[in-house]
């Protein structure tokens, strides 16, 4: 996972990107991916649509988001000193490490119950399949030693 | 207890009680003196710290003499020399070092305390020509407040923050990107008027004095009280003396209620802005007795009542 975020920060009973991260760094990450390269009035702009927010919230949770490894700004000194902010991730790259880390956290810390849980959830039958994923927590297992 | 024992505390007791009576009248004092009437405030306010400070150097002074008279009377062991010993040094040692350690460090602050915050925020020397207006504006409003132009340092951070550093003839503004890119021009000149007020007002040095005095009084619990007091006066008066450079209290209270808002979400590192005078050095929103900025809503109305009388003064031309 991302810099600065962690596994044990997941919340399951959140929606979409709060499951990881706070509101409002949810609302400005998603501005960030619809908008690419961006000031801060833009991203500000794009939240306010969404929810009652002052610039200066958004530009101190921006440097939240910068600190998480999720977003990167560049020093501009055309028009007045100014960042640029884009995304450092993109939301496939983001989710995929949010899964892969979860899974990863999981499996290391309640081993047999989360693959028995993910055999039974995904359905799967195929001894070969059950042995596979056996394999990869021992896999696991020998990593943490 | 033994007598001998007491005869060694008491003389910090008294000293300690006369100082929170000292404190406790100028608390209450305060109420009687106008609310606008910052430096008045500021003086009645470090004199029970200056008082605290002498009476207990004073009195340490007086167990040290005393305690090398009595050496005769420990070594005969009339009394528990170990007991002696231990609430002797431990009274005499702790003041003279609560006091060593006060001056150091209002000595370390007051001269090196621009370097450390520098360091501690990373913070980069900005060009004239890369910000070429707000030297401007800084150049134009030192003229005004008649002080020498402060240095201008980046802070490399999207939070906005503004605050001031060092001495009054060597003086820095920091701020941040984060700063330069939410508030407009004129929301930054009444901000920048209100760092230059502080340099104006020797803030730096008052602070510092403010601070040294009450960790070199560790036994007078109010000063807790006063110090952050002082801070709060201090910021009212560069309050005010920055509508009087600006002639522009609506941007000041514009700029004050967008910092603030920054503190609407919990930030990291607000630890670090307690080394030098800044806008805020904690939440604004939160007002309170230990909180050295004063509450935002205060801060307003007293600007709110600027506006109304410069209006006034406008109509009456």
């Amino acid at each position: 996972m991302s810099r600065g975020i962690r596994w044990t920060e997941f919340k399951p009973y959140e929606k979409n990107l709060v499951k990881v991260l706070g509101d409002l760094e949810a609302d400005i990450l998603e501005a960030l991916w619809k908008l690419k390269v961006v000031h801060v009035r833009d991203i500000h702009r794009e939240v306010a649509q969404k929810r009652k927010v002052a610039v200066t919230t958004v530009a101190t949770v921006l440097d939240r988001l910068f600190e998480k490894g999720l977003v990167e700004r560049e020093l501009k000194s055309t028009g007045g000193l100014h960042y640029e902010y884009r995304p450092s991730i993109t939301r496939k790259q983001f989710e995929n490490t949010i899964v892969r880390d979860v899974l990863r956290g999981l499996f290391e810390t309640f081993g047999d119950s989360a693959v028995s849980h993910l055999i039974n959830r995904a359905g799967i039958k195929d001894k070969q399949k059950i042995e596979e994923f056996k394999g990869y927590l021992e896999k696991l297992k020998q990593e943490r030693k | 207890m033994n007598n001998s024992i007491l005869i060694l505390i008491m003389p910090y007791l008294y000293a300690t009680l006369l100082s929170l009576i000292m404190s406790a009248a100028v608390i209450i004092g305060l109420k009687l003196v106008r609310k606008q009437a910052y430096k008045i405030r500021t003086m009645m306010l470090v004199a029970p710290l200056l008082g605290s400070v002498t009476i207990m150097v004073w009195v340490s002074s007086l167990c040290f003499i005393h305690r090398l008279s009595n050496i005769y009377h420990l070594v005969c062991g009339q009394i528990s020399l170990e007991s002696v010993r231990f609430i002797c040094t431990s009274l005499v040692t702790l003041a003279f070092a609560s006091f060593g350690l006060a001056v150091s460090s209002g000595m370390i602050t007051y001269y090196s305390g621009d370097k450390i915050a520098i360091h501690l925020f990373h913070a980069k020397p900005l060009n004239q020509s890369e910000v070429k207006e707000i030297y401007e504006t800084i150049n134009s409003l030192s003229r005004k407040a008649g002080v020498r132009p402060p240095k201008l340092y980046l802070i490399e951070r999207s939070t906005p923050i503004i605050l001031t550093v060092g001495r009054r003839n060597s003086p820095t503004i920091m701020v941040s990107v984060g700063l330069l890119e939410s508030l407009s021009s004129k929301e930054l000149a009444a901000s920048l008027a209100h760092e230059i007020s502080h340099i104006k007002n020797n803030d730096g040095l008052i602070r510092t004095l403010a601070s040294s005095l009450k960790f070199a009084t560790p036994f007078n619990l109010l000063g807790y009280l006063i110090e952050p007091a002082i801070y709060r006066e201090r910021e009212f008066l560069a309050d005010e003396a920055s509508v009087a450079l600006t002639n522009e209290p609506s941007e000041l209270i514009s700029a004050l209620i967008k910092i603030s808002e920054a503190f609407a979400v919990k930030t990291k590192g607000v630890f670090f802005y307690g080394l030098a005078m800044g806008f805020f050095l904690e939440s604004p929103l939160r007002g309170g007795l230990f909180n050295k900025h004063p509450p935002l809503e205060e801060r307003l109305n007293r600007l709110l009542q600027l506006k109304n009388l410069a209006e006034k003064k406008k109509e009456c031309k």
